[in-house]
């Protein structure tokens, strides 16, 4: 029987087959959440009277679109959490759960204030109403204030009037014309900087008005595992204030904002410059100012939405395309892959649901912005340590990605073995 | 029809030719029989009253009628009354007339053929070996019976004492039974004969072969292996005997009676001189077969043929019996008793199917239940006889183990007492005593220790590697 | 005269050692029997049905096909195809679950092809409880070939690995030309790992079932 003992030996090491282990978005808990954080960042220029209220009449259609593919879920208890993860792993494009709120590109008039009713969650009886008086009735600047008509309790319909901002706001949607210098990104730090109960230092440097008293103001605002989606509506470049005039780099914003170490997606509804050329229809915006636009929607996947229509002679855009765009990005966040760690040199891996191989995307130069442009494909971000999709490989509504690595440091959670 | 009709009969054989219904030509045939004055017309009227009874589909009856006329010297319907006796397991009342008449008149050489044999085959259960052989002649050498002809030629020449002659017959019966595809078991039958002539012939090798050959899975498997082990003794080989005759030793083999095997093995022992192996040997046959004899001397006490029939049937139909079950084994499958038993309950159950006879069922029934008791006695006669034999031989070999103990002993001693005189045994026979022999194992058998326990794959497949432990000059003694 | 005997048959004793005089005992008996499943000479066919369980994320079921032929008893060379498939166990699962998010780089058996000898070293049987006796044999079986195996994770690599099999087995047999085989073998595998782009051992071991038939021998049923 002795030769049987070193074949049983080899037997036994059967059970120690060596497997690297590999960490996989996609049903991680980061990208189960549908979480949207939706922050809308007016413009309340003089200029801006005729975007802002086509921004809120068009509202009704976008919040329709949003709540046509969904239910309420309540998310009180266990048993809440199970029937949303029901719901979205039925469909999991076909599901946010969003949260609204506006506030403006004015900083000083109240920096990072949520306007009007603050946060509306979906639940709310009333989203597109209530998300109407918010841009109406706080972050619009009405330089020509509209015509009457109608009565009180008539809904909005396509047109404001001044009837409906009377009834609506009383008086309080007269004087809201903020600066002509419009702080887009600081105003989105701020908005940042009261929402959380422990803010970076940087949110009361003296350069703002922040204060101890503003710290959770905005509470409840970021949630755990949303995506923090900044929407930008605006005619103008940014010109905020912690970045030299004429400077296109927003890098120091960039820091910023992964101080709070949340995932964003910016949509910028603005002027729009071609990349290597300028303006198809100018809009008075700067150079620089919408570089910094730029950079954060492209280098988080985001979307940007010329504010002008260059096929309609550049009139202003069809909110209820944009709006439309901007859904389609909510119901489809799975464009961007926070990595749980850092991956292993090339061990990255992307599949699409029925397991075909998004290849990896070939990086074919810079925006003027100085994000980095690909082919189609997955891009892989170390500093944000992100695996993004480019081009084609961004999933239709209703498909799924699933991005596969091998950590560097081991798994970053415990194994039950 | 080969006799001529006397006057006196052609009115009646008229009224009987005549007569539509199965009574009225029964009345006609009757009227004949039982006029001693018409005794030469007998066997016409027993032959047509066969025909009558056939048409009744009454096998048995109708047999029987041409039994008598076959006796009386009329061949008709010869070649149909064989046919019935296949059919119902009895050829004795048939092939005892056909035995009788001076002439065969079959044209068709098959259809002669056969009834030749079935003669030949009962002459020969009658120990009439002579007529068995002149009837064998009458089988023709083309027929699908020749082989089985053949067979029983062989069994005659060798009941002759005549095997030499007797093996030609017997190896031709069993090319013929290969070329006719007979089966195994016939094949079996022959190779069971062939081994035994040559053993009558003293050719033990052959033997030896032959008995070698018959299948595991046989009936006669076990019969084969002791005779087998039979010849060995005849040839000197104590060990291939013992080697043998350890299968029947075994528990496996308990439900069977071979008490000669017994004895064989203990006389084998003996032989070689391991006198404590057969004294154990006698102990355990007395004490396993002194019981039996007590019971089947009790059995046999007033027990008559028919009685012997019934216990028969009993045990076959798995009931209890007063015979020990082990004598009665071997005949739950020989030919005869099956053929037997089939016959009586044909007769019986015939018996009670009379009804278109009219007024003459009471007679035919009276024939039948005499046949079938006929029947009976017969087969319970043969069995009774055999078992009586059984009894006397067990009987003999207990007596005969205390005058075997008392030669033990006296050899044994002088096996000591020179071995004290000397100080060393004395020259011992072959290499040395009870030195084993290294197995050597032969190419396409496996070789397994024997530790005292039987298991039933090792049946048959004992060997015994112990030399003689006898010294020369009680070699000599035993010897001579 | 009893005295005289003693003595003698003492002396006797002494003399012989362990002879035994005038007895027979079970030494001098063997059981020389004829192979009952001989298998020189003859082909086996195989269809056997296995699962390799012994590793710590997959759990294989497979189907395998073997053909040997026997140049001796002892000895035999042939071929065994397999097929089958990996499925992910409990431990994979729940390291897949939305709670870990961890996959394994493991790659499932799907098929192999080996061919090899077998060495029977042992002939044997035993006794089931007095009612039947079965024979059997073990042998020892090395084989070589390929592997074809597919990563869990789904970029559809395969590996075509190189594969050394060592294995033991045994033969019991249900008939003349019929055995029941049991056998637990070890394929050990060299394959690149396309993601990691490594080589890697990879053990496949498992038990396999099966029915064999052996062709007839001349003579024999």
């Amino acid at each position: 029987m002795k030769p049987v003992l070193p074949l049983l030996a080899a037997f036994a090491l059967a059970g120690c087959n060596q497997y690297d282990l590999f960490q996989f978005t996609g049903f991680e808990q980061e990208q189960f959440s549908t979480k949207a954080d939706i922050l809308f960042v007016v413009d309340n220029s003089d200029s801006m009277q005729e975007e802002a209220e086509s921004l809120a009449t068009s509202f009704a259609g976008f919040v329709g679109q949003l709540a046509s593919q969904q239910q309420d879920f309540p998310t009180e208890d266990l048993s809440d959490a199970v029937t949303n993860y029901a719901a979205f792993t039925g469909d999991p494009n076909s599901f946010v759960n969003y949260q609204l709120a506006v506030t403006t590109t004015d900083v000083d008039a109240g920096p990072g204030v949520l306007y009007g009713a603050g946060r509306i969650t979906r639940l709310d009886d009333d989203v597109p109403g209530e998300f109407a008086r918010s841009v109406l009735c706080e972050a619009t600047c009405f330089a020509d204030p509209p015509p009457g008509g109608g009565q009180c309790g008539d809904p909005l319909g396509n047109t404001v009037t001044s009837t409906w901002l009377d009834c609506e706001c009383d008086t309080a949607w007269q004087g809201n014309c903020g600066t002509a210098t419009e702080e887009h990104l600081e105003s989105v730090f701020m908005t940042m900087c009261r929402s959380v109960p422990n803010p970076p230092a940087a949110c009361f440097d003296e350069i703002t008005d922040f204060r101890q008293a503003d710290v959770g103001t905005n509470a409840g605002f970021l949630r755990d595992n949303s995506t923090f989606i900044p929407v930008v509506v605006t005619d103008e470049g940014d010109s905020s204030r912690r970045i030299g005039s004429n400077d296109p780099d927003p890098a120091l914003y960039k820091n910023l904002f992964a101080q709070f170490n949340k995932r964003m997606v910016w949509t910028v509804i603005g002027p729009y410059r071609e990349n290597g050329g300028g303006f198809p229809c100018p809009t008075g915006a700067s150079n620089w100012g919408t570089l910094r636009l730029n950079y954060f929607v492209e280098s988080t996947n985001g979307l940007q939405i010329p504010i002008t229509d260059e096929a309609n002679g550049c009139a202003t855009k069809n909110f209820d395309e944009a709006l439309g765009e901007l859904g389609v990005l909510l119901r489809n966040l799975n464009r961007t892959f926070r990595l749980a760690t850092l991956p292993e040199d090339g061990t990255i891996a992307v599949f699409t649901s029925d397991g075909g191989v998004i290849k990896e995307a070939e990086q074919t130069g810079f925006s003027d912005a100085g994000v980095p442009l690909y082919e189609d494909g997955w891009s892989y971000d170390l500093q944000t340590n992100t695996v993004l999709l480019h081009g084609d490989a961004i999933p239709e509504v209703g498909e799924d990605v699933t991005v596969y690595y091998k950590p560097q440091d081991g798994n970053p959670r415990s194994l039950p073995f | 029809m080969i006799a001529l009709l006397s006057l006196a009969f052609a009115g009646t054989f008229d009224d009987w030719s005549k007569a539509t219904t199965t009574e009225a030509k029964l009345d006609a045939l009757f009227t004949v029989l039982n006029d001693e004055a018409l005794a030469e017309d007998h066997g016409m009227a027993w032959s047509h009253l066969g025909e009558v009874l056939e048409g009744e589909k009454l096998e048995g009856a109708a047999m029987i009628a041409w039994g008598r006329a076959f006796a009386a010297q009329v061949p008709d319907h010869a070649v149909e009354a064989v046919a019935l006796a296949d059919q119902v397991g009895d050829h004795n009342v048939v092939a005892e007339g056909l035995a009788e008449l001076e002439k065969l008149s079959i044209d068709a050489k098959d259809a002669k053929s056969h009834v030749a044999y079935v003669v030949a085959r009962d002459l020969l259960r009658r120990d009439k070996l002579g007529p068995t052989l002149d009837w064998l002649k009458k089988v023709d050498g083309d027929s699908p019976d020749f082989a089985d002809a053949e067979s029983v030629r062989g069994i005659v020449l060798a009941n002759q004492g005549k095997n030499e002659a007797a093996l030609v017959p017997l190896q031709t019966a069993r090319a013929l039974g290969v070329t006719l595809n007979k089966g195994e078991r016939f094949d079996t039958k022959l190779l069971m004969n062939l081994a035994r002539v040559y053993y009558g012939a003293g050719n033990w090798g052959q033997s030896i072969y032959h008995f070698k050959q018959v299948p595991r899975d046989s009936e006669y498997w076990a019969e084969a292996h002791f005779e087998e082990a039979w010849a060995h003794f005849r040839g000197a080989d104590m060990a291939g005997t013992l080697g043998l005759l350890h299968s029947h030793g075994s528990p496996f083999m308990e439900g069977l009676w071979f008490p000669e095997a017994d004895m064989l093995r203990a006389q084998s022992l003996f032989m070689m001189c391991k006198f404590g192996t057969a004294v154990e040997e006698m102990d355990r046959f007395e004490k396993r077969y002194q019981p039996i004899e007590e019971s089947l001397d009790a059995a046999l006490s007033g027990l008559d043929a028919k009685g012997t029939w019934a216990e028969l049937e009993q045990y076959l139909d798995g009931g209890s019996t007063k015979i020990p079950g082990l004598l009665l084994r071997p005949y739950r499958t020989q030919d005869r008793v099956e053929e037997a038993r089939a016959a009586v309950k044909h007769y019986r159950t015939e018996a009670g199917e009379l009804s278109a006879l009219g007024k003459h069922a009471d007679t035919v029934k009276g024939w039948l239940d005499e046949r079938a008791d006929t029947l009976v006695e017969r087969e319970g006669s043969r069995v009774l006889t055999r078992l009586k034999r059984d009894r006397d031989e067990v009987h003999q070999m207990l007596t005969d183990l205390e005058l075997a103990r008392i030669d033990i002993l006296q050899l044994e001693s002088r096996l000591y007492e020179r071995a004290a005189a000397t100080g060393v045994m004395e020259d011992i026979q072959a290499d040395r005593i009870g030195k084993l022999r290294e197995l050597r194992k032969k190419k396409g058998y496996e070789v397994w220790p024997f530790e005292g326990e039987y298991w039933a794959d090792e049946l048959g497949w004992y060997q015994v590697d112990s030399r003689s432990d006898c010294p020369e000059s009680l070699a000599r003694k035993i010897g001579g | 005269m009893l005295t005289t005997l003693l003595a003698a048959v003492l002396s006797v004793a002494s003399a012989q050692e362990t002879l035994e005089l005038g007895r027979l005992t079970d030494d001098d008996i063997s059981v020389v029997q004829k192979t009952l499943y001989p298998k020189e000479g003859r082909t086996e066919f195989g269809v056997h049905l296995g699962v390799m369980p012994f590793d710590a994320f997959l759990v294989t079921p497979n189907l395998q096909v073997s053909f040997d032929k026997h140049s001796s008893d002892r000895f035999s060379i042939g071929a065994l195809v397999g097929v089958g498939y990996g499925l992910q166990n409990v431990t994979s699962r729940t390291l897949g679950s939305p709670t870990y998010g961890v996959v394994p780089y493991a790659y499932r058996y799907l098929g192999s092809a080996l061919v090899g000898f077998q060495a029977a070293p042992i002939y044997a049987k035993m006794n089931l409880n007095g009612a039947r006796v079965v024979h059997f044999d073990v042998y020892f079986a090395g084989r070589g070939g390929v592997s074809l195996e597919r990563s869990i994770v789904p970029d559809g690599s395969f590996a075509v690995a190189p594969t050394l099999s060592p294995g033991i087995g045994s033969r019991f047999f249900l008939g003349p030309n019929t055995a029941l085989r049991v056998e637990l073998r070890d394929d050990v595998l060299l394959e690149r790992r396309a993601l990691t782009d490594k080589w890697a051992i990879k053990q496949n071991a498992g038990v396999t079932v099966g029915i064999t038939m052996f062709s007839k021998v001349e003579g024999r049923p």
